[in-house]
C-alpha cells in the first residue's frame, strides 16, 4: 500500500514535471478571469453587501466567489461579461452555501449598525455602514434590495437583471416597483430627520 | 383624457426605468403636462431611487482593495521550476484578491492543527488506500481551492502519502496532506493562505508534543508536523519549502 501511495506521487511528479498542469481549464479563460477579477472586485463586493445585508458576510461571500471563480474559470467565456458571471456565482453561493447558516447563526438579518463592530465609530461620511439612512434602506427585503442594486445602481435592464438573478422578467418588474414604493415611503418618513 | 388615466406603481416604474412600451410612455408624458399629483408622485419615486443609488455608490468607495493580481504566465521554456513560477503567480491571484483585507488571522491556526494532529495515530491513516484516480482528483480539487498546485509536490523519502483533504480555519481553506513516516507515525503538511509577511526561514517548535516546522512564503503559511522522534522531518520540511518556493 505504501509503495502504491508513493507511486502515485512519483507518477504525478514524472508526468507533470516538464510543464504547468492545466488543472484550471483553458488558458484564455483563466487569464480572462485573473485579469478581470481586480477590476470587478469592488462591484462584486458591493453586490455581496446588497445580497447579504451585512458587511462581514459580504467579505466572506466575495472571497468565496473569487475562489470559486478561479476554480471554475474554464467555464467562463472570454469576451462575455465577467461581472455578470461573478454576480450569478455569488448569488448561487449565497443561496446554496452561506445564507442558511448565516441566517441561522444570526437568527435573521440584523441591521448593519448592529453587527458591524468595526464601524461603530462616530458616523462620518466615510462610515457609510453606520449611517441610519443606510440601515433603513437595507430594511428592504433581500430580493428587492439586490434587484434594486442591479437596476438602480448597476444600470442593468430588467432582462439582464432577470438573467443574473435567474428569475422571470415580471418578477424583476414587481420587485423594482415594490422597492421603489418602499423606499419612497421611507424617504417621506425620514424627511427632515436624516441628513 | 390622460389626466384621468390612473397609472399604477408598476407603470411608473417601467416608465422611470425606460422599460415601458411606447404607448405607456406617451400616456405618462401627456398626463404629466397637466397632472401635478402625478408629477409629484413620479418625483418621489425617482428621489427614493436616487437615495438608494447614492448610498450604494458610497458603499463602492469603501470596498476592500484587492491586491495586485499577478497573471499566470503561460508555461514557458522547460522544467518543473517553470511550472512552479506559474503556480506562484496563480497562488497570489487566487488568494491575493481575497485575503487582503480580512486576513488578520493570529497564528492560532498552527495550534489548531497541532491539536487536531495530536489525535492522529497510525491506525487513523493505515487503512487509507490512496487509489490513484481519487488521489489525483482530490489533490487537484485541493489545489484549485487553495490556488496552489499541490500536485507539483515532490515525493519525500521517509514519508508515505496517505491522503489530501480540505479543512478550514476561520473561514479560510486549510489544505492538509497526510503521510505516515517509516515508523508509522502520522505526519501532516498543512497549508493556509495568509497575508502575513513572508518568513521563509523554517521555524522549529514543539506543539502539542509534536515536532512542528513552519514558514510563510509567497502568501502561504505552511506547517509540517509529526512525531518528535522523527529525525527526517526537518529535511522533509526543507524539501517541501524548496518545492513550494518561488524559484
Amino acid at each position: 500500500m505504501i509503495r502504491q501511495a508513493r507511486s502515485v506521487l512519483h507518477y504525478l511528479w514524472n508526468t507533470c514535471g516538464g510543464k504547468t498542469i492545466r488543472i484550471f481549464g483553458k488558458k484564455d479563460s483563466r487569464q480572462a478571469v485573473e485579469q478581470g477579477l481586480p477590476v470587478c472586485f469592488a462591484r462584486l463586493w458591493r453586490f455581496c453587501v446588497a445580497l447579504t445585508g451585512q458587511r462581514d458576510l459580504a467579505d466572506d461571500l466575495a472571497q468565496m466567489t473569487c475562489l470559486r471563480a478561479l476554480e471554475k474559470s474554464a467555464q467562463f467565456t472570454p469576451g462575455t461579461h465577467l461581472d455578470r458571471w461573478l454576480f450569478v456565482m455569488a448569488r448561487r453561493l449565497w443561496l446554496n452555501e452561506l445564507r442558511k447558516n448565516s441566517v441561522r447563526a444570526a437568527a435573521g438579518f440584523a441591521h448593519m449598525e448592529d453587527t458591524d463592530v468595526a464601524d461603530q465609530k462616530p458616523a462620518t461620511e466615510t462610515n457609510i455602514f453606520a449611517r441610519e439612512v443606510f440601515a433603513k434602506v437595507n430594511e428592504l427585503p433581500e430580493a428587492q434590495r439586490v434587484t434594486a442594486l442591479l437596476v438602480f445602481v448597476e444600470g442593468y435592464k430588467y432582462a439582464e437583471a432577470a438573467d443574473i438573478l435567474d428569475i422571470p422578467i415580471g418578477t424583476v418588474m414587481s420587485r423594482i416597483s415594490s422597492a421603489r414604493k418602499a423606499l419612497a415611503a421611507q424617504l417621506e418618513e425620514a424627511t427632515g430627520t436624516d441628513s | 383624457m390622460t389626466d384621468r388615466h390612473v397609472f399604477s406603481d408598476d407603470d411608473l416604474s417601467l416608465y422611470i426605468d425606460g422599460e415601458a412600451p411606447q404607448a405607456l410612455v406617451q400616456a405618462v408624458e401627456e398626463a404629466l403636462d397637466s397632472d401635478q399629483p402625478l408629477a409629484t408622485r413620479l418625483d418621489a419615486l425617482k428621489a427614493s431611487q436616487g437615495q438608494f443609488a447614492d448610498l450604494y455608490a458610497d458603499v463602492l468607495k469603501v470596498a476592500p482593495p484587492p491586491l495586485a493580481i499577478p497573471v499566470t504566465k503561460p508555461a514557458a521554456v522547460a522544467g518543473w521550476q517553470t511550472g512552479l513560477v506559474g503556480l506562484a503567480a496563480g497562488i497570489a491571484l487566487a488568494v491575493g484578491v481575497i485575503w487582503t483585507r480580512t486576513d488578520n488571522s493570529p497564528p492560532g491556526w498552527k495550534a489548531a492543527v497541532a491539536s487536531y494532529q495530536a489525535l492522529y495515530v497510525t491506525e487513523t491513516l493505515a487503512g487509507v488506500d490512496a487509489a490513484q484516480p481519487a488521489t489525483d482528483e482530490k489533490l487537484a480539487d485541493l489545489s484549485a481551492v487553495l490556488g496552489l498546485d499541490l500536485t507539483q509536490l515532490p515525493p519525500v523519502d521517509g514519508l508515505n502519502y496517505k491522503r489530501a483533504q480540505q479543512l478550514g480555519f476561520r473561514g479560510k481553506p486549510l489544505g492538509q496532506i497526510t503521510f505516515l513516516n517509516v515508523d508509522g507515525g502520522p505526519v501532516a503538511l498543512c497549508i493556509i493562505p495568509t497575508t502575513k509577511a513572508d518568513s521563509p526561514e523554517i521555524t522549529a517548535e514543539t506543539l502539542e508534543g509534536l515536532a512542528a516546522f513552519s514558514w510563510i512564503d509567497n502568501g502561504y503559511g505552511v506547517l509540517l508536523i509529526g512525531p518528535q522522534d522523527d529525525d527526517n522531518l526537518r529535511g522533509a520540511a526543507e524539501r517541501f519549502r524548496t518545492a513550494l518556493k518561488d524559484v
